[in-house]
């Protein structure tokens, strides 16, 4: 009874009294005890009035609403993480302190051991870890594997908010997805009739061919990475005859993978023209004077990014996609080539191209070479670093620290933890000898090695500390002991 | 409830205090980076004689710091209160955070209170004598007759601003409110500068609330005329204070922001109960941090509320914890229907509380709620404790097993509760307000978790 009120009240008050008077029709029971009965015309104060009686009694007469009660989560059958270990997640996950990145790789650890031992991290943890790997993707296949039956069930809850936690499509895509799906879907399709049967992919791709859009028909090429073999060099080089730049990108990329490919040979060739020996240990360069037709068939670029000169740009391709095995045209042992006398401007434009070979093609033997330049650092050392073997890294890792140079955060952060026992060692050893460092590349070797050595470690950097007097080197130390600790603490509460 | 007997009669004295939960530990923190420090300095070994009292609930310990003699840190259990011999402005400070962390974990061992600590203990409760003394020395009657003289002409000066108001009011409707939503804050200010000036900060306080609600989104209109009514209420009510029972007179008078004194509220009778400390929250209002921590009796079921105040930079008084319930008195500020309360005297240390008791269904919360708000229709906030279930959506609330239902104020959603609870009903506390509920803490299977 007082809903039809409301209304008139409400719209004499936005456009004033003034201009609309307020007369109500009828006055409720209880309202009359405020208004008096049936008054012609309420003033403004009347109308204050009236429509404090209706707010109060629109509050305090509020009724429940009914809404569907939500379906419960499914009974969990994995083991939540032991009770402390949950602690130390509740911990970590507080968005507190300066220590931004140290916590986060906490973080991570504490997900990986969750994750190693079959546990589950607890409900109450998960919108936070939720967050968490909403921020970071790298962190979202190890939410979901801890985040158990709970986790998918949340998702349910705020449908599309997380998609990355919803399940992928069915594992085998059908054929309705390839006519009308998107491209993801499509490529998806593409790949596991690729898996099953390769020429019957290749196939299918060859009937829309003609009719794709450039950016998905190279994302179509893509997908026939899944069951590549020699039978595709064939599709492959008639699409080096497109005319669009994407197609004949995506073409070279599976032409490089096709081991002997008429591509490689090609590049093979181009890159040994560019190189001459002359002499012992020298070598003479000459790259390419010319940008012609079959380079730009081969996906080659002819213009030159910010920084290259064309030639030089033009070497660097040409090199970074040659088989690295072809150079032992040169030499026996073409890693050797890289400590060759290198005339002109254009060793270090060669060394650029060895190297994105390297990289490419996973070269142990040039990689370890490589390393051992001491012009290559960064970025690059650790890619390089990451292609080697744990054994031949620790042993590189122990040649650098005993060196003392600045390229040994770079390597060690190539290597994965934990730290193989000879490697552990060489960075203790180096720890305990290094009594004063002041380099401004500590820190971030600091949080390697405080990251990536085992915690079991703690001991044998206290013992050092213990013999180290007072200073910069000690806080150091103390630093890095302290964060072992919580790493050995941490392990030790999922036992 | 885990740890007390029934009845309102004495706490038996554990052998050792129950240990908070890490969570509550949290919920002490002045700040997050002294909780990160504290966190690492909990596991360090700088610690040495640190123990738990047998027969008084105190902790301390010795921490290594820069110098050369080690921190002395020590923590009363009872309000908690912090001592630490470390320059740190901060309350607690890390150390004292790190050893209640510590604490919490189990690593500490009971023992004997060394000097120190039975010295700062005997000066405390000096110092607390002395003020209970104070409080108890009652005014002259010459204090009394010039108190009184102030109140009157005090009055007299809200009265005229009252005035002022309902003049401005009526204003506002006779002209339209429809133009407010472009007029910003800008448009009120006047009349709440005039508000202060007549010594009724409370009905400057709320225009300046109600200055923000033209701009607060779809269906401000209707929120604003609303709010402009009960001010509109509030000043009739103010017009004629001498014709309205005691108690409602006092209602009207805290809401135009009359002062009360803490000698006035602690001179009032207390009300003896295990308060059970259900949820708090921090607002801020004009530059100052207001902390509200809700409070119910565990045996007469009354709510509670315990404001803390601190400016800037300011740490807030953490003395009530979530998640444990204390023996004490509260007295509560005059009122029709009293929620704020000061907490008079404790009985014993805090207990942890595994869960709540007095929860309630939506149906009967409500049925709470209407006769507060029969006694005070100014009401803005009142903690309930509900059985139920967060229900997300596109706009989210709380239901329970019956299916009954109410909103949360719009905007808000908490997924921890949610993926929490997993859809099974628990005890959850809420504050209502008038744009729907807020979420405070939830109990589920022992642990308490805050939004």
């Amino acid at each position: 009874m007082t809903e039809a009120l409301w209304p008139q009240l409400l719209s004499s008050a936005l456009v004033g009294t003034g201009r609309r008077p307020c007369r109500p029709l009828s006055v409720p029971g209880p309202l009359a005890t405020v208004l008096g009965e049936a008054p012609a015309e309420l003033e403004p104060p009347g109308l204050l009035s009236a429509t404090a009686a209706l707010t109060v009694a629109r509050r305090a007469g509020a009724m429940p609403v009914r809404v569907p009660v939500p379906d419960p989560a499914p009974q969990e059958t994995g083991e939540v993480a032991p009770h402390k270990a949950s602690v130390r997640l509740g911990l970590l996950l507080l968005d507190a302190g300066s220590d931004h990145r140290q916590r986060r790789s906490l973080l991570r650890e504490w997900l990986e051991l969750a994750q190693q031992r079959n546990f589950l991290a607890a409900p109450r943890h998960l919108s936070a870890l939720v967050d968490a790997a909403t921020a970071d993707p790298t962190l979202r296949p190890a939410v979901i594997a801890v985040g158990g039956l709970r986790l998918g069930w949340l998702a349910a809850q705020g449908p599309g908010r997380w998609a990355w936690i919803e399940q992928p499509g069915p594992s085998v895509p059908d054929i309705d997805e390839w006519h009308t799906g998107r491209t993801a879907a499509r490529v998806r399709y593409l790949e596991s009739l690729r898996a099953n049967d390769p020429a019957q992919g290749a196939a299918l791709l060859a009937q829309v061919w003609q009719q794709e859009r450039a950016a998905d028909l190279a994302a179509l090429i893509g997908a026939c990475a899944e069951g590549l073999g020699a039978e595709d060099e064939v599709w492959l080089e008639r699409a080096l005859d497109d005319k669009r730049v994407q197609i004949r990108e995506a073409a070279v990329q599976l032409l490089a993978a096709i081991p002997g490919s008429a591509y490689l040979a090609r590049m093979a060739d181009r890159a040994l023209a560019c190189c001459q020996v002359t002499g012992s240990g020298q070598l003479t360069v000459t790259p390419p004077a010319q940008f012609d037709a079959a380079m730009r068939r081969d996906a080659l670029t002819q213009k030159s990014p910010q920084g290259w000169g064309e030639r030089a740009w033009w070497l660097v391709q040409v090199v970074s996609a040659a088989p690295l095995r072809c150079w032992s045209a040169l030499d026996s042992d073409p890693a050797r080539l890289l400590d060759y006398q290198i005339g002109d401007d254009w060793a270090g434009v060669l060394r650029e191209g060895w190297l994105r070979a390297t990289v490419a093609q996973r070269d142990e033997a040039w990689a370890l070479r490589l390393c051992r330049l001491p012009v290559v650092r960064g970025a690059h050392l650790t890619e390089l670093a990451a292609i080697l073997p744990a054994g031949t890294l620790a042993e590189l890792a122990g040649e650098a620290l005993r060196q003392q140079t600045d390229r040994i955060a770079d390597l060690l952060s190539a290597a994965p933890p934990p730290w193989p026992p000879a490697l552990a060692d060489v960075v203790i050893a180096w720890l305990d000898r290094s009594a004063a460092i002041d380099d401004p590349g500590w820190w971030h070797l600091l949080n390697v090695i405080e990251r990536s050595l085992h915690p079991a470690a703690v001991s044998a950097v206290n013992e050092i500390l213990a013999r180290c007097g007072e200073g910069r080197y000690r806080e150091i130390l103390e630093r890095l002991a302290l964060t072992l600790q919580t790493r050995y603490d941490m392990h030790q509460e999922f036992a | 409830m885990r740890t007390l007997s029934g009845g309102s009669g004495n706490v038996p004295r554990m052998s050792e205090p129950t240990r908070w939960t890490a969570d509550q530990v949290l919920a002490v923190a002045p700040d997050q980076s002294s909780l990160a420090s504290a966190r690492k300095l909990a596991g360090s070994a700088d610690w040495s004689s640190v123990g738990v009292a047998q027969q008084a609930p105190v902790l301390w310990g010795l921490c290594k710091g820069s110098g050369k003699s080690p921190y002395q840190t020590c923590v009363d259990l009872t309000e908690p209160a912090y001592r630490c011999s470390c320059p740190s402005r901060k309350f607690p400070c890390k150390h004292a955070l790190a050893l209640l962390l510590k604490w919490s974990a189990g690593a500490v061992p009971v023992d004997e209170p060394p000097a120190w600590v039975e010295e700062w203990l005997e000066s405390r409760s000096a110092r607390a004598a002395k003020k209970a003394e104070k409080v108890a020395a009652p005014r002259t009657e010459a204090q009394e007759l010039a108190a009184q003289k102030r109140a009157q002409s005090r009055h007299d000066k809200v009265l005229s601003g009252v005035a002022e108001l309902q003049q401005w009011l009526s204003d506002q409707v006779r002209n339209g409110i429809a133009g407010l939503e472009s007029g910003g804050y800008r448009h009120f200010e006047p009349v709440a500068a005039r508000l202060i000036d007549a010594q009724a900060p409370g009905l400057a306080g709320a225009v300046r609330r109600l200055a923000t609600i033209p701009s607060s989104g779809a269906g401000w209109e209707e929120r604003t005329l609303a709010e402009m009514s009960m001010l509109h209420l509030l000043a009739g009510a103010a017009d004629r204070l001498d014709t309205l029972p005691p108690d409602l007179a006092a209602t009207v008078r805290s809401r135009l922001g009359h002062p009360v004194t803490t000698e006035q509220v602690l001179a009032g009778a207390a009300v003896r109960d295990v308060w059970q400390v259900i949820g708090t929250r921090d607002l801020t209002e004009d530059r100052l941090v207001a902390r509200r921590v809700y409070l119910i009796g565990r045996d007469t079921g009354r709510e509670a509320l315990v404001l803390s105040f601190a400016a800037p930079g300011q740490v807030l008084s953490a003395d009530l914890v979530v998640g444990t319930c204390l023996e004490a008195d509260l007295c509560f500020y005059p009122g029709s229907f009293s929620l704020r309360a000061l907490v008079a005297s404790r009985h014993g240390a805090p207990e942890l509380m595994v869960e709540p008791e007095g929860s309630t269904s939506v149906a009967a919360a409500l049925d709470r709620l209407s006769r507060a708000l029969g006694a005070d229709p100014w009401l803005m906030s009142l903690p309930l404790l509900i059985d139920g279930v967060i229900a997300p959506g596109e706009r989210w609330h709380l239901v329970d097993p019956s299916g009954d239902a109410l909103p949360l104020e719009p905007g808000v959603e908490c997924w921890r509760f949610v993926a929490a609870a997993g859809g099974a009903v628990s005890k959850i506390a809420v504050e209502w307000g008038p744009a729907g509920l807020v979420p405070l803490t939830m109990f589920r299977d022992g642990e308490v978790l805050a939004a």
